[in-house]
């Protein structure tokens, strides 16, 4: 380095100052050959430099919640549901350096990722700084992040529906179980089920990918209103879009259920997902019945009527549970 | 001991013979033998688990070895020269790891489906690093760590951190440089 007492620094830190420097910008042509002068002059120099690429690297794998949990001992992410105000907009460097130094640090914690949850049973719409929405399914899990260059939002459990405010400089990307469905200016559903992921398109353009792997490239398939995709988490191989029935798949937040010749054990399945009084096929005779009809959420009644009248099954509640038997 | 096949090549030097001869390849064979054991340590700790293995990088290292520039290099400093190697492939892996994964982590959330089929089964070994590297983050200067964290994390550039943080460009600098110097020193009570 050209500062004074250069070489009385220790290599490591030379090393260091060289990795930021040239970090935050491009460098002279005359710098340039300075930085490579010093890199050939000794093997240790070498070494050192290559390890900081590597520390480099190796920060960004330390997962966040960790980071959050330690740091911010009292922190409890899921409580900041609504901020109102992001850090930076509440201007000047007093204020944004106290609630770095308080809240954050280590990680992008709650000022700068936000997470937002339901529980079984319970819907919510949740505002976004940028204008979009997005309604959360109940049992569902969604971390947001935006960065200047990225609105960046995960859905970690269940599923949502989300509002997408146009903005083509700041793409709009959520990732799934490792996938990724870009908006472009739209209104999509995503719902994450154990195994697998299905994503339809009400309005605009979406594309969902597949990122490379060390074993392949990039698959990416772009969706229309009324397309829908449904892939495995584990073999992302296959995006073939399909003609989705969007009234189906959007139901849930009228708080309905659309069932239109669904085998019954998925339908159970899929009711089950809304209440902790949970619907048991106890026959599994019946498991390949077919059911239709648009059912309330939480309307355990009116569904028990359905199953004795057009199934001619027996059904038997208990607190926790609702048992269906056939009837012998 | 059967005679090593060595492909002949053909190199842009004032070197007598292009090949490998037979004693340097020992001699590349000893060296490498003489700290094969303490790699394969380093490597184990620094590599993400599930990012690839860590005989493949070995080998990759030993194979670059004998590169007939290499002779020179681990003539003048062996040990340094291998790491160095060594570092550099880890480092390829661990780049395509984080990308793969995204940098984005599934919140540790006891409500959460306990099922993720994408988590990838962390070596212990590996966990214990990220946790020294998360130590090392957590034990910065508050001011230092903003810088880095926005710096890394957010892609901000040196200017708008400046700005936000009201400091100045090279002041921002010193930070990233402090950041760097000690995460870097993390490695070393990692070899």
């Amino acid at each position: 380095m050209t500062h004074e007492g250069a070489d009385k620094k220790p290599i490591a830190d030379t090393a260091a100052d060289w990795f930021a420097r040239r970090r935050g910008a491009r460098l002279s042509a005359s710098e340039e050959r300075a930085f490579e002068q010093w890199l050939a002059a000794s093997q240790e120099h070498t070494l050192a430099y290559a390890q900081c690429e590597l520390a480099w690297e190796l920060s960004a794998a330390v997962p966040e919640p960790a980071l959050s949990r330690s740091l911010t001992a009292s922190a409890s992410p899921a409580k900041s549901r609504y901020r109102a105000l992001s850090p930076w907009r509440m201007g000047g460097a007093v204020a944004a350096s106290a609630l770095l130094v308080s809240a954050l640090l280590l990680s992008r914690s709650p000022d700068l990722s936000d997470h937002y949850q339901t529980e079984i049973g319970e819907q919510r719409v949740v505002h976004l700084e940028d204008g979009s929405s997005v309604m959360l399914n109940t049992n569902s899990a969604l971390q947001v992040r935006y960065s200047r260059t990225e609105r960046h939002l995960q859905l970690t459990r269940g599923e949502a529906f989300f509002t997408v405010a146009k903005n083509l400089d700041r793409p709009f990307v959520v990732e799934v179980s490792g996938s990724e469905v870009r908006a472009l200016g739209t209104a999509f559903n995503i719902e994450k089920g154990v195994t697998d992921i299905e994503v339809a398109v009400t309005r605009g353009l979406v594309e969902v990918a597949a990122p490379a792997r060390f074993w392949q490239p990039e698959i990416s398939t772009r969706l229309e209103p009324g397309q829908g995709v449904h892939w495995r988490a584990d073999d992302q191989q296959a995006l073939k879009p399909q003609a989705v029935n969007l009234e189906r798949v959007t139901a849930w937040q009228a708080s309905k259920l659309y069932f239109e010749g669904e085998r019954l054990a998925d339908a159970l399945a899929e009711y089950n997902r809304y209440t902790r009084r949970q619907f048991v096929l106890v026959d599994d005779d019946l498991a390949d019945e077919r059911i239709s009809g648009v059912f309330n959420l939480g309307d355990d009644e009116a569904l028990t009527f359905a199953l004795e009248k057009s199934l001619g099954a027996r059904v038997v509640a208990t607190e926790n549970r609702v048992l269906i038997l056939a009837d012998h | 001991m059967a005679v090593p096949r060595v492909n002949l090549r053909l190199v842009d030097s004032n070197r007598e013979a292009d090949l490998l001869s037979l004693s340097q390849r020992e001699y590349v064979e000893q060296l490498y033998g003489r700290y094969r054991g303490d790699l394969h340590g380093y490597i184990a700790r620094l590599l993400p688990s599930g990012a690839g293995d860590i005989e493949s990088i070995l080998q990759e290292t030993y194979v670059r070895l004998l590169r007939q520039d290499s002779l020179d290099k681990l003539s003048d400093n062996a040990r340094a020269y291998i790491y160095t190697t060594a570092t550099n492939l880890v480092r390829d892996s661990v780049r395509r790891h984080v990308r793969q994964k995204g940098d984005w982590h599934e919140p540790l959330d006891e409500t959460a489906h306990p099922v993720d089929e994408h988590s990838p089964q962390h070596g212990a070994q590996w966990q214990q690093s990220l946790e020294r590297i998360r130590m090392a983050l957590a034990a910065l200067k508050p001011v230092t760590r903003d810088v880095f964290i926005l710096s890394r994390f957010h892609e901000y550039s040196y200017p708008e951190i400046a700005e936000r943080l009201s400091l100045s460009t090279r002041s921002i600098e010193r930070h990233m440089s402090k950041a760097l110097s000690h995460l870097r020193k993390t490695l070393d009570d990692l070899l």
